[in-house]
């Protein structure tokens, strides 16, 4: 090929472009997240629970409280105003609450499962009830706070009137399900014996080795392309700085969540037990709308869409986003479909 | 580096390293900055294999499990102590068998860029074949990631490094592990006991909800039965004594009979 480009100088220019990009990075500091405006509504031992907004208009709104998951921060759901699902829903006029889990400290190593959904989450919605004079709220778990969440309605169907998971792993054993077949044979008593609270930078190492092409190299060489576009500079700055941040887990939690569910499977078995009582998915009658991305490497769709096959009610939905684990809560595409659908959904049924 | 074409395979190989281990120098001086970024170095790893892919070459897979820093990760000199050269020792085997399985990757990946770039609408810039590279690695190692081997390698090396740091005396050992077939069977065992309290409940409530059912039915009856019972024995109010009072007090012999029967049916239940 007597016209082939000489690849030296395309590499100097893609060097050139990638050194301006990052020389504007660096210029932008430290990018803010999570800044729509909120009130702190309690905080406890291991959480805090957030009101989201203010003014009157938001006391007449459909309320919902969002669990998120206890291995990255909430802020993802509100990384930017114009990338922000709790602004979005805000927008089409619900009263947000959410549950923000603060780091473990050396002496929370033994926090189990049973203290963050029977005893946290349950405090934050009776809270959320007290603040809006409800009995019942309703509840939108994201990841590992959706499984948190049917475990919650599973126990205390009272006091959940409708039910939105996002992106929630129900059987964690489906064939696709990278994670669940990675650390069937890690020995989890030595592991919490070891570090006591897990720490964050393990379980982002193994996110990260998930997709080791596209997120060790690809994403940056990507950043090329960004320069001059400080909009989307700040973009990948806020996405780089939530990624970068995962916080430890408490040791016995992290533990029962991968013993239980990842290598056991307890879920899906009617052998989940939380302060000695089965969390049984036939008991989750309230209406149900289940959330969840085709291309999520994560949580694959069909770990997702199991739920369909256990839970009890009769009035269940779902909602396909075309995207992957982390674009459905931060892409345009994202944005304009799933709070509106999520409001809608939610409202028609207060 | 003179021109490439879509013979010289290698050329790309060499120029994919290249372009790899400069982007990710750059990312480095950056990180060390103010700014943290979640660094991957695939520059040395691609450095080996762009020079030739060779099986058994000395390729280092990117640090995609370099789990440190965790805290107190160190390496003290405990050259002597057996229970540390043995933790040492299976670290590094874990290692080595990822390795193994990485450097497998990239050649299979390679390979397969090979194969696409042979196509006539292969890209023929850089830029357009690193993304090409990108797909053809993702697709070989998905295929190895679900292996059982590949999943075996990552519990193995999580292991290995955490009895290594077990072994520099970091943590708690934690006491005897019971095998994996008797923490199944305690699972089980745990959720049978919760399902046998939920039965144990849902008959307790059902029970109350009987008892409170029987209960109003008595407290219909028994006024009728005591006064059928006083009507027989004639100490009732004249008033409520009616001409049909031998037949009430035979119906309350009935009754009374027919109670205590119930009451020893219930006794042998009990």
């Amino acid at each position: 090929m007597s016209d082939t480009p000489d690849h030296s100088a395309q590499m100097r220019a893609l060097a050139e472009r990638l050194t301006r990009s990052l020389g504007q990075l660096g210029q932008l500091g430290m990018p803010e997240i999570g800044t729509s405006e909120r009130q702190t509504v309690l905080s406890g031992r291991g959480f805090k629970l957030l009101r989201y907004g203010s003014g009157t208009a938001r006391d007449r709104g459909c309320p919902v409280l969002i669990a998120y998951a206890l291995v990255n921060r909430p802020w993802v759901l509100d990384l930017e105003p114009e990338r922000s699902t709790i602004a979005r829903l805000l927008e089409a006029g619900l009263d947000v609450f959410l549950i923000e889990w603060t780091d473990p400290g050396p002496d929370d190593h033994d926090t189990g499962l049973a203290d963050y959904i029977c005893g946290m989450l349950d405090q934050c919605v009776d809270a959320a009830c007290a603040v809006r004079n409800e009995n019942a709220i309703n509840l939108l778990g994201v990841c590992q706070g959706g499984t948190f969440s049917l475990c919650y309605t599973a126990l205390f169907p009272h006091k959940v009137r409708n039910l939105v998971t996002m992106v929630t792993p129900v059987d964690f054993h489906t064939k696709d399900n990278l994670l669940s077949h990675w650390v069937r044979g890690v020995d989890l008593d030595r592991l919490v014996g070891c570090y006591g609270n897990v720490p964050g930078s393990l379980l982002n190492a193994l996110f990260i080795a998930l997709q080791p092409f596209r997120l060790g190299g690809k994403k940056y060489l990507d950043l090329a392309d960004l320069a001059n576009d400080p909009e989307r500079l700040h973009t990948f700055a806020r996405m780089e700085r939530w990624i970068a941040d995962s916080p430890d887990q408490a040791g016995r939690a992290f533990a029962e969540f991968i013993g239980t569910l990842y290598q056991r499977n307890s879920l899906v078995k009617d052998q989940m037990v939380l302060d000695k009582k089965l969390v049984r998915l036939s008991a989750v009658r309230c209406p149900v709308l289940n959330v969840y991305a085709l291309a999520d490497h994560l949580v694959p769709a069909a770990a997702s869409r199991a739920l369909a096959q256990h839970v009890g009610s009769s009035d269940y939905r779902e909602l396909a986003f075309d995207g992957g684990h982390i674009g459905i809560y931060v892409s345009r595409h994202a944005q304009q479909q799933i709070p509106p659908e999520i409001a809608a959904w939610l409202q028609a049924r207060q | 580096m003179g021109p490439m074409s879509q013979n010289s395979p290698t050329d790309w190989a060499q120029a994919l390293a290249q372009l790899q281990s400069q982007f990710s120098s750059h990312l480095q001086t950056f990180g060390r900055g103010e700014h943290t970024l979640g660094l991957v170095n695939l520059g040395d790893w691609l450095q080996t294999l762009g020079g030739g892919g060779t099986l058994g070459a000395p390729a280092t897979p990117p640090n995609l499990f370099a789990l440190a820093p965790w805290p107190g990760a160190r390496a003290p000199d405990r050259g002597h102590d057996n229970r540390w050269n043995e933790a040492a020792l299976r670290y590094h085997e874990a290692l080595a068998a990822m390795q193994q399985a990485w450097l497998e990757i990239g050649t299979q990946t390679w390979d397969q860029l090979r194969e696409a770039l042979n196509d006539d609408e292969a890209p023929d810039d850089i830029r357009g074949v690193y993304d090409l590279w990108i797909c053809c690695g993702e697709q070989v190692f998905a295929h190895h990631a679900h292996s059982e081997r590949y999943g075996a390698l990552v519990s193995e090396l999580i292991n290995a490094q955490v009895a290594w740091h077990l072994a520099c005396g970091i943590g708690n050992e934690p006491a005897p592990d019971d095998p994996a077939q008797l923490k199944d069977a305690l699972a089980t065992a745990h959720a049978r006991e919760a399902q046998l309290r939920a039965d144990l409940e849902a008959l307790r409530e059902a029970q109350i909800a009987m008892g409170a059912d029987t209960t109003g039915t008595k407290r219909k009856k028994t006024p009728t039965r005591k006064k059928a019972a006083k009507k027989a024995s004639g100490v009732d109010h004249p008033k409520h004594v009616t001409g049909g009072d031998e037949t009430a007090r035979k119906k309350a012999v009935r009754r009374k009979k027919k109670s205590g029967a119930k009451t020893g049916r219930d006794k042998d239940r009990s």
